[in-house]
């Protein structure tokens, strides 16, 4: 999409914050964004009535049993591989992640605390936590339930889009520091344990690597 | 492949479109605007899912598979309702409430004006806010699955949030409840 010079409409900003823009256009933008705090407001704004449709149709953990039964499915009790993530929070969460870096938004931004969608991991229920502001120094998921060995020493999630290849993930895994525990699970997500003191870095370059859907921190679950 | 292999695989998949249901509901949820229609568009499309999965394409993205399914569904649903006499709003030029209108709408809160929002705007519209801002998925995505350009999809979902922004700004400021 070409950018009009000097004019940007609603159209642009929210293509923008739903990460729909070519990278130079997204630069363009975020320039303009960063040094223009009329349409720093207006780009707030937008994130908040997305985020306020979110909110309208919450993203519930589990189904109710009688729907289960409708759909002629045990309870949920019953389905011990949920686990919880939300993508339409997460794709939506780093558009605020650009947003906070400019001054007037220094009050933190809250990412989506109602996440709750089930992907089945294959290792235990995860929860999502409230998010703790732009920095998100911790881990947003936590594991819980008695996960298996191999699981307990997992410090991060990733997830490729869909046709990229088992050992093309290995190969965009392999990094200093990241170990790749087992194989990729039945909803097509890698769990790493990856040093500590790397962690964010890593993460952080995972995310911005194209193909990379999702790339989290996780932790084991507080005893 | 091995009937063995076929019937892990296939079990698989199953377990697949059980864990995604609850973001299924939501996606099915918004595109209907309402609850109890949105639960049954969900059975409906899971039912049609498990009877149609070997269309689905290994390699391809088994949820947006999924989606389109619902989509499909609810256009199916709506286009039935059109040819029964019900007053359906899917083609129907839709504009902005007038001043007049604005003058009479009264929400609670935030979040009772989107709901109003969601419920009020053409299906055409809320489908594109239930792909990209319910679902996540990308402009790509989303033009993908209701098989049209991406500058429509970015269109109509500057004239949905102009729907929901107008009815935001007639709630008390910050409320949610």
């Amino acid at each position: 999409m070409s950018l009009t010079p000097g004019i940007i409409s609603d159209e642009q900003i929210a293509a923008w914050l739903h990460g729909g823009l070519e990278t130079q256009d997204a630069a363009r933008i975020e320039a303009l964004v960063a040094a223009n705090p009329a349409l720093a407001e207006r780009a707030e704004r937008l994130r908040h009535l997305d985020d306020l449709v979110r909110r309208s149709v919450p993203l519930e953990e589990s189904l109710p049993a009688e729907l289960l039964a409708r759909l002629g499915l045990p309870a949920a009790a019953e389905t011990p591989t949920a686990n919880v993530i939300d993508f339409a929070t997460q794709r939506a969460a780093r558009a605020p992640a650009r947003l906070a870096r400019f001054a007037m938004f220094t009050g933190g931004w809250k990412v989506a605390a109602q996440v709750a969608l089930v992907i089945g991991l294959g290792y235990g229920a995860m929860q999502v936590l409230p998010s703790h502001g732009p920095s998100e120094p911790e881990a947003a998921y936590r594991v819980l339930g008695n996960a298996p060995d191999a699981a307990s020493s997992t410090n991060a999630l990733v997830m490729f889009d869909a046709g990229v290849k088992p050992a093309d993930a290995r190969a965009l895994l392999g990094r200093p520091g990241v170990q790749v525990i087992g194989d990729q699970t039945s909803a097509g997500a890698w769990r790493l344990h990856i040093e500590p003191g790397r962690r964010a870095s890593v993460l952080a370059e995972l995310a911005a690597t194209p193909r990379v859907r999702l790339a989290e921190p996780i932790e084991a679950s507080p005893q | 492949m091995p009937a063995a292999e076929a019937a892990l695989a296939k079990d698989q998949i199953h377990s697949r479109l059980v864990a995604f249901l609850p973001r299924l509901r939501r996606f099915c949820h918004g595109l209907t605007g309402n609850a109890d229609m949105g639960d049954d568009l969900l059975q409906a499309t899971f039912e049609r899912a498990l009877s149609r999965i070997d269309q689905w394409q290994a390699g391809t993205n088994l949820e947006n598979w999924v989606y389109k399914l619902a989509s499909n569904l609810n256009i199916d649903r709506l286009r039935a309702l059109r040819v029964r006499g019900v007053v359906v709003d899917i083609e129907e030029a839709f504009d902005l409430a007038g001043e007049d209108e604005l003058a009479r709408m009264e929400f609670r809160s935030e979040l009772d004006a989107v709901n109003a929002a969601m419920a009020d705007m053409p299906a055409e519209l809320r489908q594109v806010i239930a792909a990209v801002v319910l679902a996540g998925q990308s402009y790509r995505e989303a033009a993908d699955m209701m098989e049209i350009p991406i500058g429509t999809v970015m269109s109509r979902l500057t004239r949905a949030r102009k729907i929901i922004e107008q009815r935001v700004n007639r709630a008390p400021s910050g409320t949610v409840q």
